[in-house]
């Protein structure tokens, strides 16, 4: 024990250089993938942390498309059948006038109504606060949902207003038919309906509730100003006596939250689109728009990517470095030292480092996700509210764990090949090659293990079924085959590499290039890890580069069919009255017209005037135009088709405030009407369909305008914003753009949200730069004594700092090469994945940019990494080094 | 006589393969008892290293058979094989082979610190033990390692070297140094591969001195591999070696072992 330690502890102390570097190597490697599991998860909390708190924590409110009392049952059915659905939960609300008892020798009951219009009597089921935790009993008990006792939740300022306390009876009584006055949208007009007259219309049923009848309910508890408590007016009882309550009034929604594991949020969408809508959606969208969600799988699995190529640097660090002390196994076995114990040496000394580096990724960690979160860097892009709530300790852990295994591995690996050469082939070599043969070794049977795996993960499918989308799945499984069979492929034809490496320094002549290409050959090893680790690092920055030069044209796509030649213009309430006569003042105004009105079904429905279609591709279609006018119809934008799977010609139900559901047909799908310079899932409708179906003016609204002239250049669109300045007024012009500034600031923003790809890769880069600095330390190292004999015989430091840099160059551009190589195929499956993901519309592009950044990245890398091993080589002193071993 | 420490039968080694295939020891079968002084002669390139090394087990042989302290070494496991050169043999390697990170002291007292605290695996083995035949020592005897470690310091005048590294030594210093790492555990057998090639006559006389000494007071064996003439005149056998093949014809011993004896041979070999 004493000589493992004293071994170990000799070897890290007296090449603190190296100890360091292979430390940091590991650290840096933990330290990236804990920072992006950090950041991810944290920025989730953050969005979470976002939510209202006087709502209940529910993902999902879910509207009944058929609005019939008696179908409540059903409907709770068949929700409950989905299994992706959790803790769905029925409620139902309706104004009522509490009042507390009226006993026979006490005073006259004290009654409460809230703004004199009653106040939210809310039925809910048990998993509300089960599941949802929608409210919190602050005194008392909560409400017992087995028994059929009429019970009540009152909110405290209820129960002050009428002096009750918990245990005390009171009376639920319908407030008088003027308090109960409803404003309804009938034929695009707001119509005040008093309920009973014009509300029971076919006067089907019974008249089922006696006006004036008080119901008496017992106060069970006070709820606790939080969630549904935190509105004033709250009574809250059970869903079974909602029903009696409500009776035919009835109007049942459903919360409801969904396995995001599982499915994502259109999938939820388009399962329930039969006979439920979803309202407010946007409260789900937390992490969860299509584009969001393919963002964060980009994110995750380029942290993911991180990790591999983490472990893989540190392996090959790790393992190089035993690469060049064969000579002492070989020594200590001469010895009798036995491997069990020689192995217990290089275990230590491995452990050490794997702790020490697990230690420095802890600060380096903590440091990379402090300026993520000073740089507004997030899983969901840029500018993102982020705060960091706790470290996710398990996955990190895990994480932690795999770098020290992987250290460890990468200390036996190389150990198992050097205990394996005889004692003398150890001592005389003093370095190990890999093996000449190409179907055997350790690392062939891993990686040919790993091409196996792929074809059968492939038949078995993805795990659990939904825990990976299926199309990451794919494309993972892709990318696997892949990378494993170019590995395989350069293990199994392993002279490819040197002999790539001595035909790029053939190019160059003189005495140092006859030198680098004699160690090139003589180390298949060293080119081995490093070209094929410079190779991965930089297909992975190819990739990035790749997606997001897609992600812009798909951009660039969308900006020429809705922001080019238009002039978006955000108007003041009066300045919106000026509007028409805007369109008459200016002349080029003529399209000025309002986008601004817009409702919220499953999407975005916003209210465009049918002259705009006297523009762009549905130009001239007149029948089109008058369907768009006259019946019910819409026109979707690609994204959101997409989303939701419509295509031209499909009908889309859509809850209207007039008639409840009504199939709207799909006239055309495209960009160009309707963009709002905020989102780009809309549909747009006629402003007549507004009215008709919501009861919504389009005019005299404040919000945007837009101004579209084919043909206008910029210039001509920036005079025009003048003029129309000049017209309202600078101060009731709220804001004012040029589509093609929204298309760059979008471009930009895509930039931006890159950033976590781009910082992910910067430290993967840095890794492999670690990876090659260790390399090229061991090539110094190596060759020690050869590079000693040359400086004694006349080769200055220079031409010995040069030869180093022309072979690093040569790994660079080779690993550069490669790194495209591998690179295109994986940009492609990702571009793929992510279309089938997000149903963004992304085609690969091969872009100059991509290219240019993976050659000149690789090869400075390389260049960088090596110029201080080049001047470690410059100030060898000769002495030591013949003088060595 | 008893069996004898070490002996090889038809020992065979083979570099190469295909075509370039030679051998480089051919069918050398030879017999060392324990507690002599033996050296192989023969020019460089003979195989004389290559035959040490096979019969101390750092290199397995392409065929024939070695038996060290009675075991057929390459029969052994590598494990035991390893645990048995721990036990049975000091090797001196013709490269010094210091472990760099260490300092002369250290290196000295490696075989020590590898030993340490382990029971010697193959005590049966017969003749494992420094020193079994003569000197009185019982086999791995409560050595005073201290006062062992004292005397090589001393012999080898390495006394103000002991904390230094081995790249702060001279040519000579390391050889010394390797020498007395390969006696500080009395072995029973030690293997010395040229252990003069580096120093000067003087030095190498006293380091044969001190071999022979080890061999005549602590009953040690010892096996020599040499081109040098000077040092086989301290060995009680010498034999030659050419071209891989022991001219065992030719082998001296006891009073044979002069210089004309040795000078005769060689120049009838035309070594
Ligand atoms: N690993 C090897 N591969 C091929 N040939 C080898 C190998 N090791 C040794 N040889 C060859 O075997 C022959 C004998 O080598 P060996 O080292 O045993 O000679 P030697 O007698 O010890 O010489 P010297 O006195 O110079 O040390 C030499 O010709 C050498 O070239
Ligand atoms: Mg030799």
């Amino acid at each position: 024990m004493k000589l493992i330690l004293l071994l170990a502890w000799r070897h890290l102390v007296f090449r603190p250089g190296k100890t360091l570097l292979s430390a940091l190597g590991i650290g840096l490697g933990i330290a990236t993938v804990v920072a992006v599991l950090t950041v991810d998860h944290n920025t989730l909390l953050s969005q979470h942390a976002r939510r209202s708190f006087t709502d209940p924590e529910s993902d999902l409110l879910i509207q009944p498309l058929e609005r019939n009392p008696a179908a409540y049952p059903r409907q709770a059915a068949a929700l409950r059948s989905h299994d992706f659905l959790k803790g769905v939960t029925a409620f139902a609300t309706g104004k009522w006038t509490v009042r507390s008892q009226v006993t026979e020798d006490g005073p006259a009951g004290k009654e409460t109504t809230f703004r004199g219009s009653g106040v939210d009597v809310m039925a809910v089921e048990s998993s509300a606060v089960d599941h949802h935790a929608a409210y919190v009993v602050d005194e008392g008990a909560d409400l017992d949902f087995g028994s059929d006792e009429p019970q009540l939740l009152l909110s405290r300022w209820v129960a002050e207003q009428i002096g009750v306390t918990v245990g005390d009876l009171v009376e639920l009584v319908r407030p008088p038919a003027r308090q109960r006055v409803v404003t309804r949208c009938v034929d695009g007009k707001m119509v005040k309906i008093v309920p009973g007259a014009a509300g029971r219309r076919q006067g089907g049923g019974p008249p089922t509730t006696d006006d004036d009848r008080a119901l008496l309910f017992r106060v069970v508890g006070l709820l606790a100003p939080t969630n549904l408590g935190f509105a004033r007016h709250r009574v809250l009882t059970t869903m079974s006596q909602g029903v009696k309550l409500f009776g035919d009034d009835l109007s049942v929604h459903f919360w409801a939250d969904f396995d995001m594991a599982a499915i994502d949020f259109l999938g939820v969408e388009a399962a329930l689109r039969n006979s439920f809508t979803i309202k407010e959606p946007k409260r789900a969208l937390a992490g969860q728009a299509p584009e969001e969600a393919a963002f964060r799988s980009g994110v995750r699995l380029c942290g993911f990517l991180a990790l591999f190529l983490g472990l893989y640097v540190i392996f090959n660090t790790m393992s190089m470095s035993l690469v060049e002390r064969v000579r002492q196994i070989g020594l200590l076995r001469a010895l009798g030292v036995t491997r069990g114990r020689l192995a217990g040496i290089f275990l230590v000394e491995g452990g050490v480092l794997a702790l020490l580096g697990a230690g420095l990724s802890v600060l380096l960690a903590e440091r990379i996700v402090a300026v993520m979160v000073a740089a507004r860097i997030t899983t969901l892009g840029f500018g993102k509210p982020l705060e960091i709530h706790e470290v996710p300790y398990g996955p990190v852990v895990g994480v932690m764990v795999a770098g020290v295994v992987f250290s460890l591995l990468g200390v036996v690996y190389p150990f198992l090949r050097a205990s394996k050469l005889s004692v003398i082939d150890a001592l005389r070599r003093g370095v190990i090659e890999m093996s000449r043969q190409p179907f055997k070794g350790t690392r062939r049977s891993v990686l040919l293990g790993l091409l196996a795996l792929v074809p059968v993960a492939w038949f078995v499918g993805a795990p659990g079924g939904h825990v990976v989308a299926q199309p990451l799945w794919e494309a993972f499984l892709q990318a696997t085959g892949i990378v494993a069979g170019v590995m395989a492929l350069l293990l199994v034809f392993q002279g490819m590499l040197p002999s790539a490496v001595k035909a790029l320094l053939s190019v160059f002549r003189g005495p140092t290039i006859t030198l680098a290409k004699s160690t090139v050959s003589g180390a298949r090893h060293r080119v081995f890890a490093t070209i094929s680790g410079l190779m991965l690092v930089f297909a992975a920055v190819f990739l990035v580069v790749s997606v997001l030069e897609s992600l812009k044209s798909e951009t660039r796509g969308f900006s020429a069919a809705a922001l080019d030649d238009r002039l978006f213009v955000k108007l003041n309430p009066e300045a919106a009255a000026l509007s028409a006569t805007l369109r008459g003042s200016v002349p080029e105004t003529r399209s000025l017209l309002p986008i601004n009105t817009e409702v919220f079904t499953a999407f975005l429905v916003r209210s465009v005037d049918a002259r705009m279609l006297g523009v762009g591709s549905l130009a001239g279609d007149k029948d089109l135009t008058r369907a768009y006018r006259e019946r019910p119809t819409l026109i979707l934008s690609t994204r959101c088709a997409d989303d939701f799977g419509y295509v031209t010609d499909d009908r889309v139900t859509l809850v209207t405030d007039a008639d409840g559901p009504v199939e709207f047909r799909v006239l055309a799908v495209t960009d160009e009407y309707g963009f709002a310079p905020d989102d780009r899932i809309f549909a747009a409708v006629s402003p007549e369909n507004m009215r008709r179906y919501w009861c919504r003016e389009s005019n005299n609204q404040p919000g945007w305008y837009v101004a579209w002239a084919p043909g206008l250049a910029d210039d001509d669109l920036e005079e025009l914003a003048a003029r129309i300045e000049g017209v309202v007024g600078a101060g009731r012009l709220l804001d004012l753009r040029l589509g093609r500034e929204i298309g760059s600031e979008y471009l930009a923003q895509h930039d931006r949200d890159f950033a976590i790809f781009y910082a992910i890769l910067v430290l993967t880069v840095m890794l492999a730069a670690i990876g090659v600095l260790n390399a090229m330390f061991i090539a110094v190292m190596e060759r020690r004594r050869e590079i000693g004999l040359l400086r004694a015989v006349g080769l200055t430091g220079g031409q010995v700092a040069r030869m180093l840099l022309v072979e690093s160059g040569a790994f660079g551009v080779v690993g550069g090469v490669l790194g495209l190589v591998l690179g295109i195929p994986l940009a492609i499956i990702a571009a793929r994945a992510l279309t089938a993901l997000s149903h963004l519309d992304l085609v690969f592009v091969l872009s100059p940019r991509a290219l240019g950044s993976v050659l000149a990245g690789a090869i400075l890398v390389a260049v960088v990494a090596v110029l201080l091993p080049a001047l470690r080589a410059n100030h060898m002193k000769l002495s030591r080094i013949m003088r060595y071993e | 006589m008893d069996e004898p420490i070490l002996r090889t039968q038809g020992l065979y080694k083979f570099y190469g393969s295909g075509e370039g295939r030679v051998p480089v020891v051919r069918d050398v079968s030879l017999e060392v008892a324990a507690g002599r002084f033996v050296t192989v002669m023969g020019p460089s390139g003979s195989g004389k290293s290559t035959l040490l090394h096979m019969v101390s087990g750092l290199e397995p042989p392409s065929s024939g058979t070695v038996h060290l302290g009675g075991l057929d070494l390459y029969g052994l496991s590598e494990r035991r094989r390893t645990l048995l050169r721990r036990d049975l043999v000091g090797f001196v390697f013709q490269f010094y082979n210091l472990i760099p990170n260490l300092t002369v002291d250290e290196n000295i007292r490696l075989p020590l610190m590898i030993g340490a605290g382990a029971a010697p695996v193959l005590a049966g083995a017969g003749v494992a033990g420094g020193g079994a035949t003569g000197g009185g020592d019982s086999p791995r005897a409560p050595l005073d390692h201290e006062a062992e470690v004292a005397r090589l310091v001393e012999v080898f005048q390495l006394g103000d070297k002991l904390k230094s590294y081995p790249h702060q030594l001279s040519g000579g210093e390391m050889q010394r140094v390797s020498v007395a790492r390969a006696l500080v555990s009395r072995p029973a057998i030690i293997m010395a591969d040229e252990p003069t090639g580096n120093i000067s006559s003087q030095a190498g006389e006293e380091v044969m001195q001190l071999f022979r000494r080890s061999c005549d007071e602590m009953g040690q064996t010892l096996l020599l591999v040499t081109h040098n003439s000077r040092d086989a005149l301290f060995s009680d056998e010498v034999h030659f070696i050419k071209d891989g093949h022991l001219h065992a014809e030719s082998s001296l011993s006891g009073a044979g072992v002069t210089a004309d004896g040795v000078a005769d041979t060689l120049a009838r070999l035309r070594i």
